[in-house]
């Protein structure tokens, strides 16, 4: 038999609660910093290999050659994909979204709630095509016709978009915790 | 007047700095890492600019800090644009290993500096709150 939940709401649908993470602002302004590290980090790790590609030359020993394979407009699309994802996130008011999921009494069934969650869903449908898409990129450009030389091109591809998720998930972790300022002025 | 070695000191700290950046581009006669000075000098910028902002309403009691956070977020990517950016230009071979790490020395001593300058004396003659 089951045992009722300790906060039981009727109206709720899943049995696991959206996670609410609780970070003081300590935590908070290290997350911040982090995200953007991370986020340029990833950023260089794409203009590393577009300027990789930009410069590169033909083997020493046939200095006739032609380069096989160039970064094109192609592999810029998911990095694009990914940037518009991370920034419809980020540009998301939290509270709204909370209001949304864990059940309160008013804002739960609202047009607000329902306009979060609709605008979090394509953003993140956003960054997941595009790792999606990196991951294409990889396959098809890189990996079939067996450029065995030019693999970090379509590597870096991907750890950028892995990249912008995980700064995406550091920045939400981050910001969803109280900031101090408020507690001053509150107090 | 206790302090005046240590700004004595800070400053040779950042002659140091720029000394190395400098050159780490004319050694090579090569100017891309000059770029590394420039970055590091306006990383300090985004944060005393956005809690400039944040405190402009300071009044009001649904104070949010989307400035400040907004300004740490840049000043991560500045720092991690100097670190990466030299390393960016070696691993292309359009710089010379040396002067990759040379301009990241340098830089990292500038923005120390500052870093160190604003923490010491900025926060004496900064009237916060």
């Amino acid at each position: 038999m089951a045992l009722p939940r300790s906060s039981y709401d009727p109206r709720r649908v899943f049995t696991i609660a959206f996670p609410k993470f609780e970070v003081g602002p300590k935590t908070r302004q290290i997350g911040t910093y982090l995200a953007g590290i991370l986020f340029t980090f990833s950023f260089f790790l794409l203009f590393d290999a577009a300027t990789l590609s930009s410069h590169a030359k033909p083997p020493a020993d046939s200095p006739h050659d032609v380069v096989p394979v160039h970064m094109s407009f192609v592999d810029w699309i998911p990095a694009i994909c990914s940037t518009v994802g991370f920034l419809i996130t980020s540009l998301l008011d939290k509270s709204h979204l909370q209001s949304a999921f864990s059940g309160d009494s008013w804002g739960s069934e609202g047009p607000a709630a329902v306009r979060a969650r609709v605008v979090l869903f394509i953003g993140v449908a956003f960054m997941a095509g595009g790792l999606a898409g990196s991951l294409t990129v990889l396959i098809l450009k890189y990996i079939i016709p067996d450029y065995i030389g030019y693999i970090y091109y379509g590597g870096a591809n991907v750890g950028m978009n892995a990249g912008i998720m995980l700064s995406a998930m550091v920045l939400w972790v981050a910001q969803s915790g109280s900031d101090e300022y408020e507690y001053q002025l509150t107090v | 007047m206790v302090h005046t070695p240590a700004v004595i000191l800070l400053s040779f700290v950042l002659a140091a700095g720029f000394l190395l950046v400098i050159l780490s581009c004319a050694l090579w006669a090569n100017w891309l890492p000059l770029l590394v000075a420039l970055t590091f000098v306006l990383a300090p910028l985004p944060n005393s600019i956005c809690s400039r902002c944040a405190r402009a309403d300071d009044i009001s009691p649904e104070y949010n800090s989307t400035y400040v956070d907004f300004g740490r977020f840049v000043t991560g990517m500045l720092v991690t644009t100097g670190l990466c950016l030299p390393i960016l230009l070696a691993h292309s071979a359009l710089i010379q290993p040396a002067a990759c790490w040379m301009s990241i020395a340098g830089g990292g001593l500038v923005y120390g500096t500052i870093l160190v300058y604003s923490g010491w004396f900025g926060g004496s003659t900064d009237d916060e709150f």
